[in-house]
């Protein structure tokens, strides 16, 4: 079942392409948006989240029109966005902000609000913290705090836009609990850090330059690296893509071959590198 | 727009700045529009003759206390609502939650609705906020002094209020329009505030020289809540900063009147036409 679809998707902003032509569609599940900062992954999500319109292309959330108003109307009554620098007002308390945002999303009767409030601070482990100001909690805790607003309602779709980004490692496992709880919804998870992806998700779609370059599972991405990986003594190769020296002392070579280096299993993560580094090298020969 | 008005009102009570401009709207108010003068009347520097003092009392007494306190609303009033439309607007753009309110049921427009909703709630607050306590302070200075407590009619009551509320709510306007076109609050507090305190004041200056200017001056916001507030002038006060009839009372409302609308059109005009951010 599809309830994400976006075809030929462009946007500019002045004279800068942000979007060139992106298609993809995806359905219940975790899908990871990967690719490098500048990559339009924040741009396609926000687009998806009906923040901006694009300029060409059409886009269509669970069998709904953003660009009509009722339908757009109909999208955010069953969407959650945590967008990528979420902001909070500074006097509120945990709770009081998820209250804020409840009724925004005209959750009219105040007693069944307060209680969607507590469900979803509890859901994401703030409960305890639902009477402290926002400005005591850290950063980890804020993060949550917006998830906790993307997931008033029980949204059908759930769009993160890099909810890991400057977590600790505890803080960081802990959002992927939460988001890998979220059974039977479709979520779209924005990020540029592999390990979020190999994690959680069921599908990939690597974006480049404004353009997807990849849409598949984690298995087939990290395929792309397949035989392309090497376990070598030396640092110089000059059909690597990448290397880097790793903890035991030897150098890992994604590309060509060094003289007497190993093959080694490929990762996600070396599939994504290669992939973006070909893109590159193919646009530059271009 | 309900959901974004009652957001906007349940913000705005946990909005410490906003109480702040309150508390010193009404000590300005109740210090310049009745301490002050009662304390000049009751102490008369050398030199001030009956004839002023009686004057002072007029003004401070129930049968002035309408233009009293509204003679302090194009200047200082007006200082403080541009304040506060710019910070209820534009503080969303600091606090990067624009794009968190903009992703909820209401659409732009309706959040913009919400807000300036809640501005004019605002506006109400600050003429209560002063037009009580003064009502007050007249009755016990009228008591005091044995004056006649003469209060005026209620038709005329809620004609000085509803001019009050039209210069108040146009600054506040002004103020979001700043907020919207700037994203943030900084600037546009500071632009609102040298237009109302600086630029109206060098018109007003120079018209007198020049014919083009006193033309424009007719069109300025600042010039015509003036005028406005001069249609119920402060018995015994001749002159207060900001208020004198360059234009009648009619024009004075249709031009603040224009500039509310005009300010809530462009408003809504870039805040639906723009990224959020």
């Amino acid at each position: 079942m599809t309830t994400v679809r976006f075809t030929d998707i462009t946007k500019r902003f002045a004279t800068t392409p942000a979007l060139s032509g992106v298609t993809a569609a995806t359905g219940p599940g975790i899908t990871g948006l990967l690719g490098p900062n500048g990559a339009g992954k924040t741009t396609l999500l926000r687009i998806l989240a009906t923040v901006l319109a694009p300029d060409h292309g059409r886009v269509e959330i669970l069998g709904l029109d953003p660009g009509d108003r009722e339908e757009r109307t109909e999208i955010r009554r069953r969407l959650g966005y945590l967008p990528q620098e979420a902001g909070f007002h500074p006097r509120f308390t945990a709770f009081e902000f998820v209250d804020y945002v409840a009724i925004l999303k005209e959750l009219d009767d105040r007693r069944a609000r307060h209680a969607e409030v507590h469900r979803v601070l509890e859901v994401v482990g703030l409960g305890n913290v639902a009477g402290k100001r926002i400005k005591t909690l850290s950063g980890g805790m804020r993060r949550r705090l917006g998830l906790a607003q993307a997931l008033l309602a029980r949204p059908e779709v759930l769009l993160l836009d890099e909810p890991t980004a400057g977590l600790d490692p505890e803080q960081r496992l802990r959002f992927r609990q939460l988001v890998s709880g979220e059974h039977g919804r479709t979520v779209v998870l924005s990020t540029h850090q592999t390990e979020d992806v190999a994690a959680l998700c069921s599908r990939v779609v690597v974006m480049d330059r404004g353009a997807v370059r990849f849409d598949g599972t984690p298995a087939a991405l990290a395929r792309v690296a397949s035989g392309r990986v090497w376990i070598a003594d030396t640092e110089a190769s000059l059909g690597a893509a990448v290397s880097w020296r790793t903890g035991d002392g030897r150098v890992r070579h994604v590309g060509n071959a060094p003289a007497g280096a190993e093959i080694a299993a490929p990762t996600l993560e070396d599939g994504y590198l290669l992939l973006i580094h070909q893109n590159r090298t193919d646009e530059e020969a271009a | 727009m309900r959901a974004s008005f009652a957001a906007e009102m349940m913000k705005l009570r946990r909005r410490p700045a906003l109480w702040v401009l309150l508390g010193v709207w009404f000590l300005l108010a109740l210090a310049f529009g009745y301490l002050i003068p009662y304390a000049l009347y009751q102490n008369p520097p050398a030199g001030m003759g009956v004839p002023e003092q009686d004057q002072i009392l007029a003004s401070i007494v129930p049968g002035g206390w309408l233009g009293n306190v509204v003679s302090g609303f194009p200047l200082f009033g007006a200082a403080m609502l541009v304040i506060a439309g710019a910070l209820v607007v534009g503080s969303e753009y600091g606090w990067s939650t624009m794009g968190t309110v903009m992703t909820q049921r209401p659409g732009r427009l309706q959040v913009l609705a919400g807000k300036l909703a809640a501005l004019a709630v605002v506006a109400v607050a600050f003429e209560v906020i002063v037009f009580a306590p003064g009502a007050l302070a007249s009755a016990i200075i009228g008591g005091a002094v044995d004056g006649p407590v003469d209060w005026p009619a209620v038709p005329e009551m809620l004609e000085v209020f509803a001019a009050g509320f039209l210069i108040f709510f146009t600054w506040a306007a002004l103020g979001a329009l700043l907020a919207v076109l700037f994203r943030g609050t900084s600037l546009p507090i500071g632009l609102g505030l040298v237009w109302l305190l600086v630029i109206e004041g060098l018109i007003a200056g120079f018209a007198g020289s020049l014919e083009v200017l006193e033309t424009i001056r007719q069109g300025l916001p600042g010039a015509n809540g003036g005028s406005l507030a001069a249609t119920y002038p402060p018995t015994g006060v001749a002159e207060t900063p900001g208020v004198s009839a360059v234009t009648g009372p009619v024009h004075a409302a249709a031009v603040l009147a224009l500039w509310a609308m005009g300010a809530m059109a462009v408003s809504a005009y870039f805040l639906r036409r723009r990224d959020v951010t």
